[in-house]
Parts: C-alpha cells; structure tokens; sequence
C-alpha cells in the first residue's frame, strides 16, 4: 500500500459549533481535505488547513445528481489512489442524505485502503434536540418527503412522522416553484389520519452559532403555505392515545394499568 | 441579591483592565462575566433603576442539558463551552466519558447515585429533575450533561427541560452524537436512501406500532425486552415475542445485526449479524439496537411521478 487512506467526517448542521473533537483532528492532519459544506464551515477548514479543496466544483446545475455523485466518488479515490490521507467531510452526518460516501468507503477499503467513516450531528439530532420530540417515547419516522409520496410509504399516525425537504417535494431540479400538485396530494395523504385541525411543525435547524432555531406550527390544513425552501422539515406529532395490547403487554409479563 | 451581576460592578469600580475591556468591547466584557441578556440591557440602557432591581434579586438560573455523544472524541465546541461556562455541572456518564469533561469544570457531580436499584423509572426522573433544577431555582446556571443524545431514549433529560420552562426558567438542550448516528456510520447505512423507522423494542411490540418493510427498522434495547426474567427460548420471551412480530412481516432467512456501538476511542463497534430464525436464541446487552435491512426496495409509483411532473411543467396561469 501506498500510505493513503480516507476518513470521512461530519462537521454537523451549526457550523464549526457542532464539529466533534475527532473530527477536527481528521482535519487538521490530513494531506488533502474534501469538502462539501456550507461557506463559514468551508472557511474554517481552510483555516485549519490549506491543504483543502471544495468539492462543490464538481457540482454543474441542472446536472442530474448521480453524475455530481460519481465526479466526487472518482475524485475522492483519486486523491487515496495517489499516497494521500485524504479527510472527506461534509455538512452535518457524513453518513445521512449522502450517497457518494458510503460508495467511497466500499470502493477504499476494496481497494485495501483503510478508510473510516465518523458519526456527526445531524438534522435529526437536532430536530430532537429542538423540539423535544424524544424517538424513545413512541418511536419515529422518518422519510424524504417525495419519496413518501411516491413509494406509498405505510406511516403509523401514533407515532411521530418526520418529512425532509417537504419544501421542495415533487421538485428534482431544486430552485422551481413550490410545487402545489405535490403538496396537495401530501394533504391528501395525511388527512385521514390526523384531521385538519391537527397541529404540524415546520422546523428548520439553526446553522450558524448564536442563531436560534425556527418553527412555525399550523393546522394540517394549510400544508399549502409550506414555502419552498429547501432546508423546511416537517415535523407531524403523533395523533390519538397509545394504547398498549393487553395480550402482548400480558405475555412479557407487564402489567398494564386500566384506563 | 445578585452577586454575578454585583461582582461584576465591583471589578469596573476596582480594575483598571477591567474597565478597559468593557469600555473597548461592552458586550463581550459582559458575556464574559456571565451576565444574562436582561443584565446586559439593563447596563447597556445605563437605566440604574433597572439595574437596581435586578442588583436587589438573585439572577434568573438556567438549565442546558446537553449530549456528550459515545465516545470521549465525540464532544462538540458548543458541548465544551456549555460545561466550561457552567455554575454547577452534572452528568450521567460512563468512567470514559466522565474524565473526558473533568477538567472543563471545576464543579461537576455525578448523577449516577440517583440509580438506586430499588427505584423505579419514574422516581429516578423525578429525583434527577430535582436534583438539576434546586440550583437553577437559586439562580445558577445548570449544565446536565447525558450519554449520547440527550433528547434520544433519555427521559430524565426531556422531563428537566419541560419542568424548568413551566417554572419560567430558561432550559435548552444541545444535540451531541447519539448511537443511532454511531449505527449509520459503522453499517455503512444511508437512512435517507429508504426512509428510517425506530422504536423502543418493548414500545414497539406491546403498541403494535404499524411500519413499512421497504424502509429500514431500529429497535432500541432490545436487551430489555425480557422484564419478567423469562428462561431463554421461553415462548413468552420477548426475543421470541419479537422474533414472532417481525415474522409477520419478514421471511425467516431475513439478516439483522444485533450492533454496540464502540464505547472508547480505541475500541471497535460490535456488529453480529443473524436470521429471524436465530433471535430467540440470543442474548443482548443494554446497548444493543437491532438493525432489519429494508426486506425490498421501495419502487417509486410512475403515475405519482407524472402528477408531480405535471405540476412543474405547468405554465403559472395554469394554476
């Protein structure tokens, strides 16, 4: 082997506050570092070490997004390819809502290269963390907004439901109009279940420190308002009591109270 | 009375480098000092009135609740600075964990003598909020540092936030790096790519919870899924339980992997891998999450498709 390797980090969704200990050090000591941030993060990176590169460049619009994926793919592996210790990081969990990562580890380690991949904070962490919607209480879902349309996805209305980049649903180019069609038919879907009247949550994490995190909540009947912004999550409450099966609460051996 | 905030007059009255510092930088010299956003605009509004009355009362406290994440290489700036800026500190964290903030903070305590086994669930909360919030009440400012997340299978932490904001204190929890982030990365799991559906393992099973067998399931602890002490393969074991649910849904050669997450920086995650067939037989530790694979991938609906597609190409007086 030739020395290099590949450790794929997260810088997590409020730059530079959210960067884990390990990372930082994956930074600062690689050859060469990858990144696909936002800008202020991009910045401290290139503070931290010069030795670093954008990969937004490898990015043309209106490109479809599998070729952006396998341009960054090749580039990473280039880079180890050739002797590097190259960090690769990225916006929030390197792991969640990236394709050319994963890929980048299999093909590394394929290839014999050691190569690892870092947990960061994510989206979700911070959603959690924001609107105390704690998973251990009655679990959660969560789906990319369109494909929750299109793949018919089977939801339980008991238990929390989040939805990502329903601002942009039913729009693969990103920058058109909100798509009104693609909101109607997400109504459609959860109307039935929740009701008009239930309360959703439109939440977007903070990105910047100091910056507070914002939610506007609203009635289920106005999905419709929900603007086109890329980074809006919608985050849907549970609806209606939990109630436990006695004869599956009786087989484990707990007692349930009666109502 | 308000020692933070007396304090702080007493240095611009007997500092020379003090008073520089705040004449030069007014507002860091008072976020330096620690002084709460009405302390600040009071001595910024130069209002003596105000800063009488708030001089005569013991400061607003406050309670940050924050995530060390699993490993001692997972603490953030933001989780740092909370610990260092703290009145008191207190944690619920492994021996790794704990000397990985020691030396942040000179006041730090444990809350693990809180666990007495003959506690329940509910009491162990009810003490812990007590025990975070009697020195916000007094004006301090709180800093509950937890395992992983937070706000991740952690009801202590919920339980404080809520409290503190019903009695008008200021509460904030922090994300840190949770075992299911630990999971994606080490399986080398996109859970955008299908979706993600997780549960607390018991909750899963006694409510029945409904989810889809085209995107990826989590159940939590599933170590605690036997609170009757059953005997191994006992037919009411909830591993057989379990086994039977997912059954259901999945054929009996389906692959899941019991994972641990690695616990210090030099060790490695544990991952097993198993069929349905073969999870009655196992035995689980408190840490380990169960991941099932997707049983088929989701096929996008092509007249879904269209509609949406419709809609974009639409001109706008369409509309």
């Amino acid at each position: 082997m030739n020395g290099g390797s590949l450790d794929i980090v997260g810088t997590g969704i409020r730059a530079v506050a959210q960067v884990t200990a390990e990372a930082r050090r994956c930074i600062e000591a690689a050859d060469l570092v990858l990144y696909a941030t936002d800008a202020v993060t991009a910045r401290w990176i290139e503070r931290l070490n010069p030795r670093a590169e954008s990969l937004d460049r490898l990015y043309a619009p209106g490109e479809p997004r599998r070729v952006t994926y396998e341009r960054t793919v090749a580039r990473i592996l280039e880079a180890v390819r050739q002797g590097r210790r190259v960090c690769a990081a990225y916006y929030g969990h390197p792991g969640v809502f990236v394709h050319a990562t994963h890929a980048s580890l299999r093909l590394a380690r394929a290839e014999g290269y050691p190569a690892r991949m870092l947990p960061a904070v994510s989206a979700s962490d911070c959603l959690f963390a924001d609107l105390g919607a704690d998973p251990g209480h009655r679990g959660c879902q969560s789906h990319e907004a369109t494909d929750f349309l299109s793949h018919h996805t089977v939801f339980d209305p008991a238990v929390p439901l989040i939805l990502w980049q329903v601002g942009i649903i039913g729009d693969w180019g990103y920058g058109g109009r909100p798509n009104r069609t693609g909101r109607r038919m997400l109504l459609d879907k959860l109307l039935p279940a929740y009701g008009p009247d239930h309360e959703i949550v439109l939440y977007q994490a903070a990105q910047f420190a100091a910056i507070p995190h914002l939610t506007a909540r609203f009635p289920l009947r106005r999905l419709q308002a929900v603007p086109g912004d890329p980074y809006c999550t919608l985050f849907v409450p549970p609806t209606g009591a939990s109630r436990p099966d006695r004869e599956v609460a009786a087989r484990l051996g707990l007692t349930v109270p009666d109502r | 009375m308000n020692q933070r905030l007396a304090d702080f007059l007493i240095d611009l009255a007997e500092d020379v480098a003090a008073r520089a510092a705040f004449e030069s930088d007014p507002a860091g010299a008072m976020a330096r000092a620690g002084l709460s956003a009405a302390e600040q605009a009071a001595v910024r509004s130069r209002d003596q009135r105000q800063i009488r009355l708030l001089l005569s009362r013991a400061p607003a406290g406050r309670l940050t609740v924050v995530g060390a994440g699993i490993r001692p290489a997972h603490l953030t700036p933001e989780i740092r600075d909370a610990i260092a800026g703290a009145d008191r500190v207190f944690h619920q964290l492994p021996p790794g964990l704990a000397a990985g903030i020691q030396p942040l903070n000179p006041c730090i305590e444990s809350l693990l003598d809180l666990y007495a086994p003959n506690r329940s669930p509910g009491e162990i909360t009810a003490a812990t909020v007590e025990r975070l919030l009697a020195p916000a009440r007094a004006g301090e400012a709180v800093c509950a540092v937890f395992h992983g997340h937070p706000g991740m299978l952690c009801f202590p932490a919920g339980a404080a936030i809520r409290q503190a904001r019903q009695e008008g204190l200021e509460a904030a929890m922090l994300p840190g790096v949770s075992a299911e982030d630990c999971l994606y990365a080490d399986l080398g799991i996109d859970p955008a790519t299908h979706g993600s559906q997780s549960f607390e393992a018991t909750d899963f099973l006694v409510h029945r919870r409904r989810f889809d067998v085209r995107s990826l399931l989590l159940l939590w602890q599933v170590g605690g899924l036997n609170p009757a002490g059953r005997p191994a393969r006992h037919p009411d074991h909830g591993l057989a339980v379990l086994a039977e649910t997912l059954r259901g849904h999945y054929p009996p050669d389906h692959r899941v992997a019991a994972y641990e997450a690695a616990a210090d920086d030099a060790s490695l995650p544990a991952i097993r891998w198993l069929t349905l067939a073969e999870l009655p037989d196992q035995e689980f530790s408190p840490f380990t999450t169960l991941y099932v694979p997707p049983l088929e991938k989701p096929v996008a609906d092509p007249d879904v498709i269209a509609r949406l597609q419709a809609d974009v190409a639409a001109p706008d007086d369409d509309r």
